[in-house]
């Protein structure tokens, strides 16, 4: 009885650290976000430093970087279209071999 | 990050031969074209598949470079002061319990972030297999340590072909993950993004008697060709090993190589190549079509309610 309640207390102070969900695949646009060659590689920054989050995954393909700009919430992302990262008006690349 | 401390958020990646790019940010989501990372003037590269992630490790309010590549160590160069270009320690492993860390399948790819809430930064990584590893952070914010790796998202299944493989729509995450922690939905706690590498496969083409036919015919032939060619492979990796030495200089090795590549440039060798691409070509016409897939998946972590109905 005791543990129960010390159990529950502790969970209901939070999530575990290995308490996840089961994985959601990332839409863009109604569609499955998928890059090229495979080797999606996330991240998620402010990149205008006003606040607004963009998701950015990187690819295989040509080693370069799409940039998804958040057009829901920031409780509830959501994206349509994606742009390449640029550099001086050309997609910037790294490379994959 | 900002890596350069000027206030405008910058980026760093790594890459498929291994160093580390950092493109500047210029504000307003602009960047400069990327520069290579330098220690004591050299590119710094520490193996290929490069992964890296800037934080400040050691509590100095530096940012030091945590480094992962495809034989999955996880190695440290502390930024030990100088601006705009820091001054990086030589690179060392870190460890769990006296040994370097090395992660399932390689490709590791490390990420630094406070997972479970104590005040000290723990390490993520993502793993080849698929995995995702979290070695939480026991010592202190000057002189973190690490705690046995404990997983967080299982390993994928080993994307072979076969009959059973799930069509694009049922695809479950693969290979190669690459992790972001994030609060995705801003309820307070972190979550987990993880990218992947995978295949899909699509239906298997309805054969005729006649296309099993010539799929059988065309799977002979192959056959076939692979052994009248077999001889000549074995000579060039023959070429390739003789003369081999580890204080070989770049000249040898290169006239070497190239000694070996011309076994395979002969006439009746390339014939026999070309011939194999056709025959291949036909082969593959009568297997399932697959594609390259790289999704992106969220784990959000449960809701105090969700973990406790546990």
């Amino acid at each position: 009885m005791t543990w129960c309640i010390l159990a529950c207390m502790l969970a209901g102070a939070d999530p575990g650290p290995t308490d996840l969900a089961a994985p959601v695949r990332l839409m863009a646009g109604g569609q499955p976000i998928n890059v090229d060659i495979g080797h999606a590689a996330p991240f998620v920054a402010d990149l205008n430093g006003d606040g607004s989050r963009v998701l950015l995954v990187g690819q295989f393909g040509e080693g370069k970087l799409r940039l998804y700009p958040n057009v829901g919430s920031k409780k509830e992302p959501k994206f349509e279209k994606f742009e390449w990262l640029k550099v001086d008006g050309k997609a910037a690349t790294v490379p994959t071999g | 990050m900002d890596l350069d401390g000027d206030g405008i958020g910058d980026l760093l990646t790594g890459s498929w031969p291994g160093e580390l790019y950092f493109f500047k940010g210029k504000g307003k989501g602009e960047f400069a074209a990327p520069v290579k990372l330098q220690r004591d003037g050299k590119d710094i590269s520490l193996g290929s598949a490069s992964t890296v992630f800037a934080a400040d490790w050691r509590g100095t309010g530096r940012l030091d470079l945590l480094v992962g590549n495809i034989d999955g160590d996880i190695y440290l160069l502390t930024n030990d002061g100088g601006n705009p270009q820091p001054n990086y320690g030589s690179p060392r492993k870190l460890e769990v319990d006296g040994q370097p860390i090395k992660v399932p399948h390689g490709d590791s790819q490390p990420v630094v972030a406070d997972w479970d809430g104590d005040g000290l930064l723990d390490l993520l990584v993502g793993c080849g297999d698929g995995s995702v590893m979290w070695y939480r952070n026991v010592g202190s914010k000057t002189e973190p340590k690490l705690a046995k790796g404990v997983t967080l998202v299982k390993a994928a299944p080993t994307p072979n072909y076969n009959e059973d493989a799930p069509p694009a729509k049922d695809i479950k995450p693969g290979m190669r993950a690459k992790v972001c922690v994030v609060d995705w939905n801003g309820n307070g706690h972190l979550d987990l993004l993880v990218g992947d590498f995978s295949m899909a496969y699509g239906e298997k083409p309805k054969l005729s008697e006649e296309d099993k036919k010539v799929e059988k015919e065309a799977n002979a032939k192959m056959q076939k060709l692979q052994e009248k060619m077999q001889p000549t492979y074995n000579e060039y990796f023959k070429l390739l090993q003789e003369g081999a030495k580890p204080d070989e200089s770049a000249e040898a090795k290169k006239e070497r190589e190239k000694k070996a590549q011309e076994v395979l440039q002969k006439k009746e060798f390339q014939e026999l190549q070309k011939e194999q691409q056709k025959v291949f070509e036909t082969v593959q016409k009568y297997q399932r079509p697959f594609t390259y897939q790289g999704n992106v998946w969220l784990y959000l972590r449960k809701a105090p309610s969700q973990a406790a109905a546990r």
